[in-house]
């Protein structure tokens, strides 16, 4: 007990997850929340970050950093409705910083929200259905799914399995609709509870200390692994037979996270550890959940996710615990094929006579510049759309379930605000492209990445058409940090920042998210990336075999070997 | 003084000559010299290992700062680490030590440090943590005074896969040696696996410190203490002004804020010049060149002219400049005008006082020129005008906390009027011109009521925008008294985000218990606008008992609007509280001016 690190105090002494927090939101002399409040208010779905570009500068003038909230909220399985949309688009000008951020785990966040509008932008998405309890914290976190819905009949059932986890997975302390909602839930139908049992908060799966560390679920329907399922702490791979589904082939021990200079810390894929029918799906879920919650690392933070666990355990006495738990036995994985991890842009037809429009959001920032209104676009078009708005898990967002009868007022809007030209346009770097937000807010950055990575591919772009490369499907991902939340180590183009303006480089993973890359070079600038990736492209152009993918090239090449 | 003990030995002690010396100290002097020589005594102990010596009594009541610091600037923790290792392995070893947080570490102690470890990690390209970064500015900066009596060591913390490997531990390592201190023991450098490299740095240290390290000489303490009894009377004064250096000059507004605050800190080094808490700094200014400009084109004059004024002749453009007032215009300086020209238009508004105050609003003597043009001489000119008078601000600092430095919040004020931008003299000149290092002529006014009560006392302090600046004074003094009284600040201002002034030192204030309630209205962060007068009227009961405890009320700031709504929300809150009615509330509220417990310094 005595070893617990610091954060397991907090969240045993918090009283299910209230702590002091209605007293740090009343505390009128400073933006920020009480020490333990910051660890509890990201159960709640928000992280206190700072302005970095101007801590200095407030420093030197006696003020406070100026601090404020990110807010994620949930969106299970990644589908939105279009007051939902709207909604989001009120208050990121309401509250936030005028934009939306879609994230690698289809949830929406908000930016710069000030500690004392928070209440009052919780009630605001509340009000339609939307809810940020999860969505950050050491509990399950939102259920990723694949949003293609043109895919097969499966799709529906599996984005119906993905809500039911998320509901099975949420806390059920009280704490968020008492802090946050004052007895004003909208209806029976929303996940958190409103209700203690004998007057008492409960956590039957959870129990008081919660999980040891975040804990992620996706869900992918072959060929497509846009989830990017060997990266989460379980990943359920959909199997068919004939238009029906059978059941998922069971994946766990997937996480990106390590620490410089910690080797004992590293990016793991998930293993397969079986097949199981989807009735059995929640019940095999809570075993692997149970499982980590009672194995898990609790005294060292960095060596608590389930991948650390698993390895600890060893991958066979882990299956047989979690057999063990569920009562079940896994049967061999069913065979499945993934092609690739990434989105189809522009339209797609379904057999039910509706469409679906993909359009790339770069760095999933949903903001007005003057070249792209795309906040004003999207406004735009939810304010006529009676389908849905689907996240995806590249940041981008399918326009979906368009009526035919609205198809072609849509597609005028998108014609009209240069979306379309927009969308066709990318070179195919561009549109693999993932990055995280780090500087100016993310408190982990080391070096930039959403508010560089446009630019770096600029350049990289002139040299792939250099190359006649332009068309090719690279996936290049970066990040401020090595905590991996734009999945930088499945990249076949990895970028992790190292310190302001420089970068490690990784190369050599699968374009379809089944192989991890490795260290290339350490601490380059922008002139080594290019310098580096350079002869690459070339030798790529010239070499690559036939469908070849450049992390496959890079890695029959022998390329990381010198 | 006394006869000498019969134990001391050593060379004889010519008695005469003390009693000579003794003779020309006033006694608080010769407190802080017998201070002073049992400083000395205790730094020679240490090196020679000579018997301590007990002649001169200490009074109890000074506090001894520990001789060992310990001093950590961390970004990850790891920083912190060692030193709290350090600092355990020195109490094992039997010595006292206090550990410190460059973050928060008061710069002005560092001259009285005699052993300094420190441990420091490099980021990025070569620099300092964040938490270390102002001691590291202040360190390389020309303020870092010379350490000819310290020791030190340093332990830096880095990452070998970065170029500037721990360069900021070299960096303080080599800053130290060159302002005079003396390495105890050779820096270590450790990479990202630190714990081996840092115990042996602990080894080192621990190897060549002596064996036990008595407390520091309160020569400094004692100095302090005294200091305040024989305040002389300065030489310079609002005749003769001391030219005051600028040391610092900041903005405490944040990005997007509509104000324009700034602090100043000037040098009173060698003035002799003293102040407490709530008393003020007179300031000559310069008139801004572009309205010297504006008034020799609309009268047609001559700056280069020698023209006597006040028996020296100089030229009419400094003149302007510097010893006349420009930018507001009076009664007398119209009279003048009228009478010189026969405007009959001007004689009327002289003759309204409601057209007369619509007048001068706004206006200043390029307007007046300009709109009643008349020919004169440079002499003419000046024989209208008024002696530039000093503008009068709040200190802001207690010079027990920033010794020979004053301290100054200005709020910049600016406006336009008939479509061209006006300033107010002193304020944007201190902004706009005034730069480090330069003089500025000034001088202590004294203000004799609004002045600190018993330390036991309650104070609550209203000071809204730079109405602030006091009661930084009355909490840093407070905070240096270790006065018992409980301090209580209500601040208001436009937008908490980019106008909250001193907020980190508030803070600070408020963590360590030198400040014991805050309380802030931020007029424009919601729909209806919320000022001091209403967070008073919410703290109604919390007042009221303070006030019947004996609490003192200082209010600070706004004449025309705030003082007088604050003045009524207290009659009010009493009236509500006692139960007694308005009546009484407004009895309540003479009755503490009376006292002088209810004090205004307002503008």
């Amino acid at each position: 007990m005595q070893n617990l690190s610091e954060v397991e105090h907090i969240k045993i002494n918090s009283d299910y997850l209230r702590g002091t927090l209605e007293q740090s939101l009343d505390n009128q002399i400073t933006g920020a929340l009480y020490p333990q409040d910051t660890q509890l208010i990201k159960f709640h779905g928000a992280y206190q970050q700072t302005d970095r570009d101007i801590d200095a500068e407030r420093k030197a003038q006696k003020l406070e950093p100026l601090y404020s909230l990110m807010i994620r909220i949930r969106v299970p399985g990644g589908v939105a409705t279009p007051a939902q949309w709207l909604r989001m688009d009120e208050l990121a000008d309401k509250y936030g910083n005028g934009t939306i951020k879609l994230t690698t785990r289809q949830a929406f966040q908000l930016h710069g929200v000030r500690k004392r509008h928070l209440k009052a932008t919780i009630r605001g998405f509340n009000e339609v259905f939307l809810d940020s309890i999860a969505g950050c914290g050491d509990v399950n976190r939102n259920v990723m799914c694949t949003p293609n819905p043109e895919q097969s009949s499966v799709h529906e059932a599996v984005w119906a399995l993905s809500r039911q986890l998320s509901d099975a997975f949420t806390p059920k302390t009280t704490a968020y609709y008492d802090i946050w909602l004052d007895g004003e839930a909208v209806d029976e139908s929303q996940p958190f509870s409103r209700h203690k049992k004998d007057g008492k908060d409960e956590e039957p799966i959870y129990g008081k200390t919660y999980l040891p560390r975040k804990f992620k679920i996706a869900l992918a329907v072959p060929p497509y692994n846009d989830t990017d399922i060997f990266a989460n702490d379980i990943g359920l791979i959909a199997i068919e037979e004939n238009g029906v589904l059978k059941g998922f082939n069971v994946a766990a021990g997937g996480g990106l996270g390590m620490t410089f200079g910690m080797p004992e810390t590293y990016p793991r894929l998930a293993d397969i550890l079986g097949f199981v029918p989807t009735e059995q799906v929640q019940n095999v879920c809570e075993a692997i959940i149970t499982t980590q919650r009672d194995n898990g690392n609790r005294e060292n933070r960095k060596l608590s996710r389930l991948k650390y666990t698993i390895d600890r355990m060893g991958l066979e006495a882990f299956k047989a615990e979690v057999e063990r738990r569920a009562g079940i036995r896994f049967a061999a994985p069913l065979p499945y094929q993934f092609a690739h991890s990434s989105d189809q842009y522009g339209w797609t037809p379904t057999a039910d006579g509706r469409f679906h429009f993909t359009l790339f959001v770069e760095g999933g920032r949903i903001v007005d510049t003057p070249e792209l209104p795309l906040r004003t676009a999207l406004r735009a078009v939810a304010s006529i759309h009676d389908g849905d708005f689907r996240l995806t898990g590249n940041q981008n967002l399918i326009i979906g379930n368009i009526a035919a009868s609205k198809r072609l007022a849509i597609e005028a809007l998108l014609e009209k605000f240069g979306i379309l030209e927009h969308t066709f346009k990318l070179t195919g770097l561009r549109q693999n492209s993932l990055a995280c937000v780090a500087l100016n807010t993310c408190s982990q950055a080391f070096a930039e990445a959403e508010r560089y990575l446009p630019s770096l591919i600029d350049k990289l772009e002139t040299l792939l058409r250099g190359y006649g490369l332009e068309n090719a499907a690279i996936n290049i991902r970066m990040t401020g940090c090595p905590n991996g939340c734009a999945r930088p180590y499945l990249g076949e183009i990895g970028l992790v920042g190292k310190s302001p303006g420089y970068y490690n480089l990784y190369l050599g993973a699968a374009h379809n998210g089944e192989r991890l890359n490795q260290l290339y070079r350490e601490m380059l600038d922008e002139a080594a990336i290019i310098r580096e990736l350079a002869p690459i492209f070339e030798d790529y152009a010239r070499n690559r075999q036939k469908g070849e993918t450049f992390g496959d090239f890079v890695l029959r090449k022998g390329i990381l070997n010198h | 003084m006394s006869n000498l003990p019969e134990l001391l030995n050593g060379p004889d002690i010519d008695q005469q000559l003390l009693h000579a010396l003794a003779g020309q100290y006033t006694h608080a002097q010769q407190l802080w010299l017998s201070g002073y020589l049992y400083g000395l005594a205790q730094r020679e102990g240490l090196s020679a290992a000579t018997p301590k010596t007990t002649f001169a009594a200490i009074p109890a009541a000074t506090q001894a700062a520990t001789a060992i610091t310990v001093l950590y600037g961390s970004h990850t923790g790891n920083s912190k680490k060692v030193a709290q290792r350090l600092l355990e392995r020195l109490r094992q070893s039997g010595r006292e030590a206090t550990l410190a947080d460059m973050n928060e570490y008061p710069s002005k102690n560092l001259k009285q440090e005699k052993i300094l470890l420190l441990i420091v990690s490099t980021h990025g390209e070569g620099d300092p943590p964040v938490a270390a970064e102002e001691f590291y500015k202040w360190l390389h900066g020309p303020r870092a005074p010379q350490l000819p009596e310290l020791q030190f060591s340093v332990c830096a913390l880095g990452d070998k896969s970065y170029l500037q490997f721990c360069q900021t531990g070299q960096d303080f390592d080599a800053r130290l040696e060159a302002l005079g201190a003396k390495r105890l023991s050779a820096r270590v450098d450790c990479d990202v696996d630190y714990e081996a490299a840092a115990e042996e740095w602990i080894n080192a240290v621990l190897a060549q410190l002596p064996q036990s390290v008595p407390a520091a000489a309160n020569a400094a303490v004692l100095s302090k203490a005294a200091s305040k009894g024989v305040a002389t009377e300065s030489q310079f004064n609002r005749k003769n002004p001391f030219e005051a250096p600028l040391l610092e000059k900041i903005q405490l507004n944040g990005k997007g804020s509509a104000k324009e605050t700034w602090h100043l800190e000037l040098s009173l080094e060698g003035s002799g010049l003293h102040y407490e808490p709530g008393d003020s700094l007179g300031v000559y200014a310069r008139n801004p060149e572009s309205l010297v400009k504006e008034i020799l084109y609309a009268a047609m004059l001559n700056g280069n002219k020698l023209v006597a004024f006040e028996g020296v002749e100089k030229p009419f453009r400094q003149i302007l400049l510097e010893s006349v007032e420009l930018t507001v215009l009076n009664r007398e300086l119209l009279e003048k005008y009228a009478a010189w020209t026969g405007s009959a238009p001007l004689k009327n508004i002289l003759q309204d006082p409601e057209a007369l105050r619509a007048f001068v609003w706004g206006r200043n003597v390029a307007d007046l020129l300009r709109e009643y043009p008349a020919a004169m001489s440079e002499a003419t000119l000046l024989s209208f005008l008024r002696k530039m008078p000093p503008r009068l601000y709040s200190i802001a600092s207690s010079l027990s906390a920033h010794a020979e430095e004053v301290h100054l919040t200005v709020g910049a004020v600016r406006y336009q009027y008939n479509g061209r931008p006006h300033q107010g003299v002193a304020s944007t000149f201190l902004a706009d011109q005034l730069a480090i290092g330069e003089g500025l002529p000034v001088f202590v006014e004294r203000n004799e009521y609004f002045k600190l009560p018993a330390d036991e006392a309650d104070i609550l302090m209203i000071g809204p925008g730079t109405g602030v600046a006091p009661f930084r004074a009355f909490v840093e003094e407070r905070a240096e008294r270790g006065a018992q009284g409980r301090n209580w600040l209500f601040f208001g201002n436009p937008h908490f985000e980019s106008d909250f002034l001193y907020q980190t030192e508030w803070l600070q204030h408020l963590k360590k218990g030198t400040l014991d309630r805050l309380d802030v209205a931020f007029s424009r962060d919601q729909a209806q606008k919320i000022y001091v007068q209403h967070r008073l009227l919410e703290r109604s009961r919390q007042l009221y008992e303070r006030l019947e405890n004996g609490a003192y009320v200082y209010v600070c700031g706004d004449k025309n609007h705030m003082a007088h709504d604050v003045q009524q929300a207290f009659a009010q809150l009493v009236a509500r509280e006692s139960g007694k009615g308005e009546a009484y509330g407004e009895e309540y509220l003479k009755n503490l001016k009376k006292q002088r417990r209810y004090l205004e310094d307002v503008y």
